[in-house]
């Protein structure tokens, strides 16, 4: 049952239905074994990272709100990614390895990389109408560009850069991956729900064009 | 956004053929199946995000938490019985012993 609520507690908001939906079942199964069996499997919704679905018109209005709010925030990550770079050329002067050095590189071009892709995707923010329908169109608009994006060469780098800076910050740890397996552990982890994340981000937002469909399509 | 078929999505569309009408827990699909819950919710999910099933919750009764219940949409009958059909077509058109040579 706390494996279940866990789940429950940390499932993303399109995913919190299933996840309770999942620990309901684990009161109805006969066996100890066969339930903790259920609730194990049931983290599997953990990995699925999903906004609150949009049903209205209203959810769509609000996300295009935040899309529009969120149209500033490139500055401040790219700003981020030129710091990491900075401090990762430090560390790469002082390495003591040769393993710590290639990290410290990968690191050093991929945040400059990403920090240089993200400017140049920067957009002005848009004054927004107050109109449900012009609202759920710019919506519409601002997926479709997310994931052509995504689709894209340049896109398509920029996840693969994402990964590599996960991948190098596990190998830039003084001493090698030894040193701390505790730590190399944990970060193995999260380069792996990382590397799923990343990879999985063109379908998530094709998941909410269709939703955006979907309401343009009730309302027709 | 095209539906990824596996035999495991074919083994749950032919579940819920076999009660086309009714609607059924989660628990009772993973035990008829075989499929482990980690699984099976990712195959209700993608059915789900294509609207071929649809999902309720069970009306509370006293001492008992509402399950979550399941079933197919007319859209999603439509498209078991097609992907449930063309498996048995594939496995009837495969020869039993590797087929005839020479």
């Amino acid at each position: 049952m706390k494996i279940s609520g866990g789940v429950v507690r940390y499932a993303s908001p399109g995913c919190k239905e299933w996840a309770e939906g999942l620990a309901r079942e684990v009161e109805f199964i006969e066996g100890d074994w066969a339930a903790l069996r259920w609730a194990v499997g049931s983290s599997r919704v953990l990995l699925d990272r999903r906004a609150a679905p949009m049903t209205s018109h209203a959810d769509v209005a609000e996300r295009a709100r935040r899309f529009s709010e969120s149209l500033g925030n490139g500055g401040s990550f790219s700003s981020v990614m030129f710091i990491v770079a900075f401090v990762n050329l430090i560390r790469f002067v002082g390495a003591a390895s040769l393993q710590q050095r290639i990290a410290c590189s990968v690191l050093v071009i991929t945040s400059i990389y990403m920090g240089f892709v993200i400017l140049s995707q920067q957009r002005k923010r848009q004054a927004l109408s107050d109109s449900v329908g012009d609202l759920t169109l710019y919506c519409k608009l601002e997926l479709e560009h997310q994931r052509d994006f995504l689709r894209s060469g340049i896109g398509r780098s920029l996840r693969l850069a994402g990964v590599l800076f996960f991948i190098g910050m596990v190998f830039t740890q003084r001493g090698g991956l030894r040193a701390n397996p505790f730590f190399t552990a944990f970060g193995v982890l999260v380069c792996v729900l990382v590397t799923i994340l990343i990879l999985r981000q063109p379908r998530l937002v094709q998941r909410q064009i269709d939703e955006v469909d979907a309401v343009l399509k009730e309302t027709q | 956004m095209k539906m990824r078929r596996s035999p495991q999505t074919t083994r749950v569309l032919a579940e819920f053929l076999q009660c086309e009408k009714v609607w059924r827990y989660g628990y009772d699909i993973s035990r008829n199946t075989g499929l482990k819950s980690g699984t099976l919710y990712p195959i209700l999910m993608r059915l789900a995000e294509h609207r071929l099933l649809e999902t309720s919750w069970e009306t509370a009764e006293e001492g008992r938490p509402p399950r979550h219940l399941y079933k197919l949409t007319r859209d999603g009958l439509r498209y078991a019985r097609e992907q449930v059909g063309a498996t048995a077509v594939q496995a009837v058109g495969a020869p039993a012993f590797g087929g005839v040579t020479g």
